[in-house]
């Protein structure tokens, strides 16, 4: 349950981050921890395999390409599907993020 | 190192371990990458990177595993998706060029149609005749005389070998007898075969309801027991299933039906027409002639069969029955068939042209890839790579060579229909034969395999071009040598096939003519022969045998038209009869010192010869009485045992070894002139005899001859009057003498009408060969003679030029195909009349034909030569 939910999350959090531009993958482990201040330490023995199994679910595509230091790399975009499949996570994880506030915010005793 | 290793890890697909290894490398340098913009040392940099990545180990296997999944599945659906393009690209490609299209793939259908069929034909009846259980240890047993006449077993040699020989696995004895079917409508002649009760098993046949008969069924004469065929039972019966236990009237007698064999129960003779019904093999006075058939242990030689069946005749004293020099042989069943060299002359003749069927595709294939190199060149142009290209041209000739596959199976299967339909009536067993699956597949491989091959040459060759010339215009590199001599080459192999098959369909037809052209020596207009076969019970007296045919013949005269009848044992070009036996001559030993013969002979009466118009020096018999010593011989019997003088008078007698007492002399009254007795084509000259017919003696088959005036059909009121005779009588068959002529030679013109076939279709396939080289060498020299004739060189010149080529070609081709037709043609000798292998005027009409068609073939290229532009054709384009 615990994985499954923190790999769906990794996986949302891979989809919003190549929804802004095509990247390869330490571009989006840096982005990720960019985006929250560090917080958040993207695993690299998670975020390959997330990647790999995304792009084999066909939601993000790989392509070899050269890097900002010219170097080759493997670019991921988003497709198609990924796009729909962003939304409805993110739609989804709003909800179920609004519903474990609501539940953490309300005080005991107060029912 | 490291590096390059990758590289070539990923050229052979290894692409999956290559890829993670890169991008984990690569996540890897950037983290060290920005530890130093942080302000690490580089070591320090990868110190901290190498503990915050730890092992990537599992990250890298799970990608892996990923990976290689993903891979598998793409793979295959992209081979999938990449065949369908393909295909769908050839076949428009193919529609596009409908006239190249069809060329090819009639070629294609036709060599391998062609073939199949004729080699099903061979299997069916040399190869393959019986589609008995284990056939190929099947062997029928003859006793073979020095002459090449081959006897059937004694049932004494037959009951000693059923009890000793140890060779034999099974042996079995059958004969076959037309019979006589009352009680149905009107009588009819029916086909018996006459076996034992194990004969079903021998064959590996079950039989459909019913069953065989019991030995104790054998010789029971109160309860006669019959096997009815399953054609009889579906036409007579209407394949009703209750026919077991009704009655069957064969000749005047009762058989109780008792069982229902299938069709493809036969009788091992190959000739034999289809069974109607299976009776019980009896000793019978009227058809003593019973065949032996055996099948050999596993294992056990032909060679040490027959030594082993000589040594028990041998030790029984069986040998001598016929007189010392007849020896046991065991044959295949297929070796005996009278058809068996005209087949193999065509199989050989079918594989010839299979051959140039296969050089055809080869050259369209190449001709194809010379036209495409434009096409080709773009799209390497435009990044398709040469994989993928020669990947488009195999796809092309694959979808080719499956179409002309199909095309081939339906010829081939129209084809064995129609060699059964078309069959001469001597060839009766290829109406068995069946579409051969083996034979198929070895054209459809041999074609399938020559698509290929040259599909793949043409494949190279332009893809080599479409990089290498890119897009230039006429560039004759060194490649386009290369195919042209190949090209060329297929045309001279082409060339001199067509000039064997021409040359022997030339001397078959040369062969054919000259048998068509012989003088029969009497007059076969107007006459007819019909053939009474008198049922033995109802005239078992010779002398109710000779009035009844004295009452046909009388009635017969009076028919209107009818100008002469007679009776003979036999009429031309058949014989009536042999007799094994010695001449002996009055004056001494025969002059031949030939021994024992088998001496053909005719039983006739007085007026046979007038009827015939057989010439006759010396007298015919007396009309009555009968000298039984009296005998007529044709020229060659008297050229042999006395040549140069006059035959009439002299006195002969024949002697056997069995004689108890010296036979009678008889004396020569007359010479005939040499008439055919064994069909047109066998040697008119070979000693014949003619005999008086003895009222005393006289056979239960007799042939009636009958001479009309111009314009008259005597045969229904002949049959009828038969029949009106004797309604127990079947109608029997009557027959023009003349077609009983031409149906004697009629495999001879069979072999020659299909090699001439085949001949043509080899010729006009080379011809399309050429025709493509010519035309290809036009092409690719537009320029060149552009040049040539601004520089002034008459059109005439250039198609003289072009013309040579061409000549030279099938000049080189003749030369091969004729020096091997001389070699070629002495398989074929046999099969010749009168004609060399070597004979001059078919090897010359045979050269003037393929000049004349290589010549027809290239005047269209030639043409177009010489009307080429200088201006246009040096523009380029």
């Amino acid at each position: 349950m615990t994985t499954d939910f923190l790999k769906g999350t990794l996986d949302l959090m891979i989809l919003k981050t190549l929804s802004w531009a095509p990247t390869h993958g330490y571009g989006i482990a840096r982005w990720i921890e960019q985006c929250t201040d560090d917080t958040l330490s993207v695993e690299e023995g998670s975020l390959y395999p997330a990647l790999h199994r995304l792009e084999e679910r066909g939601l993000i595509a790989a392509e070899w390409g050269l890097s900002e230091l010219n170097r080759k790399a493997k670019f991921y975009r988003l497709t198609a599907a990924g796009k729909k499949q962003l939304k409805e996570s993110h739609a989804y994880w709003a909800r179920f993020a609004g519903a474990v506030t609501k539940v953490l915010e309300t005080a005991p005793g107060t029912v | 190192m490291n590096r390059s290793w990758r590289r070539y890890a990923r050229f052979w697909g290894a692409r999956v371990d290559a890829d993670v290894d890169d991008e984990l490398a690569f996540h890897f340098e950037m983290r060290v990458r920005d530890y130093m913009a942080r302000g690490m040392s580089e070591h320090d940099a990868r110190e901290t990177a190498l503990n915050r990545l730890g092992n990537l180990g599992s990250a890298r296997e799970a990608c892996l595993t990923i990976g290689h999944r993903r891979q598998r599945r793409v793979t295959r659906t992209q081979i999938l998706d990449a065949l369908a393009q393909d295909v769908r690209y050839a076949l428009r490609t193919l529609a596009k060029q409908k006239a190249w299209t069809v060329v090819a793939l009639l070629t294609m259908s036709l060599g391998i149609g062609a073939s199949t069929a004729v080699f099903s034909a061979v299997d069916g009846v040399i190869l393959n005749p019986l589609s008995y259980r284990n056939a190929n240890r099947v062997v029928s047993i003859w006793r073979d005389a020095a002459s090449g006449i081959m006897v059937t077993p004694s049932d004494a040699m037959f009951a000693a070998w059923t009890m000793r020989a140890r060779s034999l696995e099974s042996i079995e004895r059958y004969g076959t007898k037309p019979m006589t079917l009352t009680g149905r409508g009107e009588a009819a002649t029916v086909n018996a075969g006459l076996v034992r009760p194990s004969f079903a098993e021998f064959a590996g046949v079950h039989i459909i309801a019913g069953r065989m008969f019991a030995p104790d069924e054998m010789f029971s004469n109160n309860r006669r027991v019959a096997v009815i065929g399953e054609p009889m039972w579906r036409e007579r019966f209407g394949g009703s299933a209750n026919v077991i236990g009704q009655t069957l009237t064969l000749d005047d007698k009762p058989y109780t039906i008792i069982g229902i064999a299938p069709a493809n129960l036969r009788l091992p003779a190959l000739d034999a027409p289809t069974t109607d019904a299976w009776l019980p093999l009896v000793k019978d006075s009227v058809n003593p002639f019973s065949f032996t058939i055996a099948r050999l242990k596993r294992g056990v030689s032909v060679a040490a069969a027959e030594k082993e069946l000589n040594a028990i005749d041998d030790q029984e004293h069986l040998s001598g029955d016929f007189g010392p020099k007849f020896v046991i042989r065991l044959v295949h069943p297929g070796d005996l068939s009278t058809t068996r060299t005209a087949l193999l002359l065509l199989a050989g003749a079918v594989a010839l042209l299979l051959l140039v069927a296969c050089a055809n595709v080869a050259h369209l294939l190449l001709a194809r890839g010379a036209t495409r190199e434009r096409e080709l060149a773009i799209r390497a142009a435009l990044g398709a790579g040469r994989w993928r290209l020669a990947r488009q041209l195999l796809t092309e000739s694959t979808v080719l060579a499956a179409a002309g596959c199909l095309g081939g199976v339906a010829i081939a299967y129209a084809g064995v229909r129609a060699l059964a339909v078309a069959r001469p009536d001597s060839l009766s067993e290829l109406s068995y034969a069946q579409l051969d699956a083996r034979a198929l597949w070895a054209a459809i491989a041999m074609s399938a395999l020559a698509g290929m091959a040259f599909g793949c040459a043409a494949a190279l060759h332009a893809i080599r071009r479409a990089s290498h010339d890119a897009l230039r215009a006429s560039a004759s590199g060194t490649a386009a040598a290369r195919t042209q001599t190949l090209r060329s080459l297929l045309v001279v192999s082409e060339m001199a096939v067509s000039a064997v098959l021409l040359v022997g369909a030339a001397l078959l037809v040369r062969s054919v003519t000259k048998l068509e052209q012989i003088d029969p020596h009497f007059d076969a207009r107007n006459l007819y022969a019909m053939t009474l076969t008198l049922p033995h019970d109802h005239y078992s007296a010779s002398s109710d045998r000779y009035n009844f045919v004295q009452r046909v013949m009388q009635s017969a005269a009076a028919l209107p038209g009818v100008t002469a009848v007679t009776v003979s044992s036999g009429t031309p070009p058949h014989l009536g009869g042999v007799f094994l036996a010695e001449v002996r001559t009055e004056d001494g030993v025969a002059a031949s010192g030939a021994g024992e013969v088998v001496q053909p002979l005719n039983f006739v009466v007085a007026s046979y010869f007038q009827t015939l118009g057989i010439r006759l020096t010396g007298s015919t018999f007396g009309a009555s009485p009968i000298e039984q010593h009296e005998v007529i011989v044709n020229r060659g019997f008297a050229s042999k045992y006395w040549p140069g003088q006059s035959a009439v008078g002299r006195r002969f007698r024949f002697t056997s070894a069995n004689d108890k007492q010296p036979a009678d002399w008889m004396t020569v009254v007359g010479v005939a002139d040499d008439v055919p007795t064994n069909g047109l084509a066998a040697d008119l000259s070979s000693p014949f005899v003619y005999r008086p017919i003895d009222p005393k003696h006289m056979n239960t088959r007799v042939v009636v001859s009958v001479r009309t005036k111009d314009g008259v059909d005597p045969v229904p009121s002949l049959r009828r009057l038969v029949t009106s005779f004797d309604s127990r009588m079947a109608p029997p068959p009557v027959q023009t003498v003349e077609s009983d002529l031409a149906r004697s030679i009629s495999i001879q013109r069979f072999t020659m009408t299909l090699l001439a076939a085949f001949a043509s279709l080899a010729v006009v396939l080379s011809a399309v060969g050429l025709y493509g080289v010519i035309s290809y060498i036009v092409t690719q020299r537009t320029r060149e003679i552009g040049i040539r004739i601004a520089l002034g060189a008459t059109p005439r010149l250039v198609a003289r030029a072009i013309g040579t080529r061409a000549l030279v070609l099938s000049v080189a081709g003749l030369a091969i195909g004729l020096t091997a037709s001389v070699w070629a043609t002495r398989l074929i000798q046999g099969q010749l009349y009168e004609i060399r292998g070597t004979d001059a005027a078919a090897y010359l009409v045979t050269g003037l034909l393929l000049l004349g068609i290589s010549l027809a073939a290239c005047a269209v290229p030639m043409r177009r030569a010489m009307r080429v532009d200088p201006v246009i054709a040096m523009r380029g384009d």
